[in-house]
């Protein structure tokens, strides 16, 4: 969990760029290894779908096996698998939005918001912007209110699942989400709007 | 809807049902819908570095490597490839005109419980004793109770703009019925109008707390916030806005920044003693961004907007009731 942003530096990474053009297996696999998870996660986010995911994941990677020979060696890996993932992604969406067709679908609904969700996440530069706050901001958190709010991010889990596993009360859960909430707002403020739920949050 | 079916619907756990009643609220609600958008990058980017599943991430190179090896040795391939940014530009800018219009009816000063009005296309002031101000803009109405314990509260239908003189000994508060603003020494603008989905809340300068219920604040809002609370679904947006566009009335100005056609006559309505039709539904959501001086006549306005896009207009006037103006 204390692992932000755990990829491998620019410079590393360009590094490996010699044996990415010679098609080495090693070298694919380990940006295939550094990248995988995020660019998963970052799928699964807006497709609900851990299959085409992984499929999607795996297409960028044929992208970049295409087009390794033409490689320089300033080439931005980072930024290049992330927009290709995110143009799969909306391709992906864009397509299935167009075979479901009915409006009334809830399928076709989620699939409508959730692509224009991912539209504004905007360019590389924007995205990692975003991220490297976002990241700097948890971290700086205290122990106690990171993991609180790290595990109500995740799935299923409830204020009440969350206070079992950490065993405290759910007064205490809502207590810290409050305090962090307020924290993250203050840190994010100029970059984005930051949502206040009002029921639980406060 | 509550914060509880909001994240569901972020962590995929909601139930069919769920998911349908909230896309349909999404559809039709399009301050929820920004709200969304955003909550969902956000809740996307902040789990993105936990951990991975490595089984999954081993499995996947493993296929990945099985497509590529057979082709890997001879495989002379140059493609092009380039990026394909997306970019949304909903924005069909209009054109910025600036006047000043300092026309305001002064009224007098006050005393214990008294209510003001604002008739329609008018800004009223009200002056209190110890040199705080109040602007009440057209339509509007508010309510201001002093006890003697030095406590004042207000209650306001419409939109008003607060200028409080920093004073220890004097607590006041509006009250909003969905939420309690308490000053500090501050200046703001509410706009609660009852026509309108949201309340809408500017914070220009100083300090000021939101109340939900009990005495803890909910939230503090700091200079430059401009706070959109939903009254269906009780969801509350802060964004920073710069806070002149929220107070450009008592200036004499309409700002409509990225302003739907739907909500802008809405908004002339409420000004001018017309009723709008817009026969045209496909006009409707088309978005404008100006600025026009509030003294200029509907008729005015509407030859303003029909310069920036295809925007026909016709005005029938009645006599006894207010007149009517068709877009198409």
């Amino acid at each position: 969990m204390s692992n932000f942003n755990a990829e491998m530096n620019p410079a590393k990474l360009n590094t490996l760029i010699p044996f990415l053009r010679e098609g080495e297996k090693k070298a694919f696999e380990e940006i295939y290894n550094d990248f995988f998870g995020v660019m998963h996660h970052l799928s699964l986010q807006y497709l609900h779908d851990e299959k085409v995911s992984e499929e999607i994941v795996q297409d960028t990677f044929m992208k970049l096996w295409e087009i390794k020979e033409t490689l320089n060696d300033q080439f931005n890996i980072r930024n290049f698998l992330y927009t290709i993932t995110k143009n799969n992604c909306l391709n992906y969406l864009r397509n299935q939005k167009i075979a479901l067709k009915h409006k009334a679908n809830i399928k076709y609904l989620e699939m409508q918001f959730n692509f224009e969700s991912m539209e504004k996440l905007g360019s590389y530069m924007e995205f990692e912007e975003l991220r490297e706050k976002i990241d700097k901001a948890i971290a700086a958190l205290p122990d106690d209110l990171r993991e609180t709010f790290l595990l109500s991010r995740h799935e299923e889990l409830h204020y009440k699942d969350i206070a079992e596993k950490q065993s405290v009360s759910i007064k205490t859960v809502e207590a810290r989400m409050t305090k962090t909430l307020r924290i993250l707002r203050l840190e994010l403020k100029d970059y984005v709007t930051l949502i206040c739920l009002i029921s639980n949050f406060f | 809807m509550s914060e509880e079916t909001f994240r569901k619907i972020l962590n995929n756990s909601a139930t069919e049902e769920e998911k349908g009643d909230f896309y349909k609220l999404l559809e039709e609600d399009n301050a929820l819908r920004e709200i969304f958008y955003q909550y969902k990058n956000l809740n996307t980017i902040s789990i993105l570095n936990s951990d991975n599943d490595i089984q999954l991430q081993q499995d996947s190179f493993e296929r990945f490597w099985n497509r590529v090896k057979p082709i890997k040795a001879k495989r002379m391939v140059h493609l092009w490839y380039r990026y394909a940014a997306v970019f949304v530009l909903a924005l069909s800018l209009g054109f910025l005109l600036q006047y000043l219009v300092p026309e305001n009816k002064e009224v007098k000063v006050l005393t214990q419980h008294i209510t003001y009005t604002s008739e329609k296309g008018s800004v009223s002031t009200i002056h209190l004793e110890d040199g705080s101000a109040i602007w009440l803009s057209s339509a509007s109405k508010i309510t201001l109770h002093r006890s003697s314990n030095g406590e004042m509260s207000a209650e306001l239908n419409g939109e008003a703009y607060f200028d409080m003189i920093p004073d220890t000994a004097r607590k006041f508060s509006v009250d909003l019925q969905y939420f309690k603003v308490k000053d500090i020494g501050t200046k703001f603008n509410i706009r609660a109008y009852s026509f309108e989905p949201s309340v809408f809340t500017t914070l220009v300068d100083g300090k000021i707390d939101l109340y939900k219920s009990g005495d803890k604040p909910a939230m503090s809002m700091i200079p430059g916030d401009y706070l959109n609370y939903d009254k269906k679904s009780n969801l509350m947006a802060v964004y920073q806005q710069d806070p002149s566009i929220s107070t450009a009335w008592k200036d004499g100005k309409f700002v409509f920044i990225d302003k739907s056609l739907t909500e802008i006559c809405n908004e002339l309505e409420n000004w001018y003693n017309v009723e709008i039709i817009i026969r045209n539904k496909s006009l409707a959501k088309a978005k404008y961004t100006s600025v026009i001086k509030r003294t200029t006549t509907v008729k005015m306005v509407l030859k303003m907007l029909a310069l920036t896009d295809k925007i026909n207009f016709k005005i029938e006037e009645r006599k006894e009731v207010r007149d009517i103006v068709y877009i198409f």
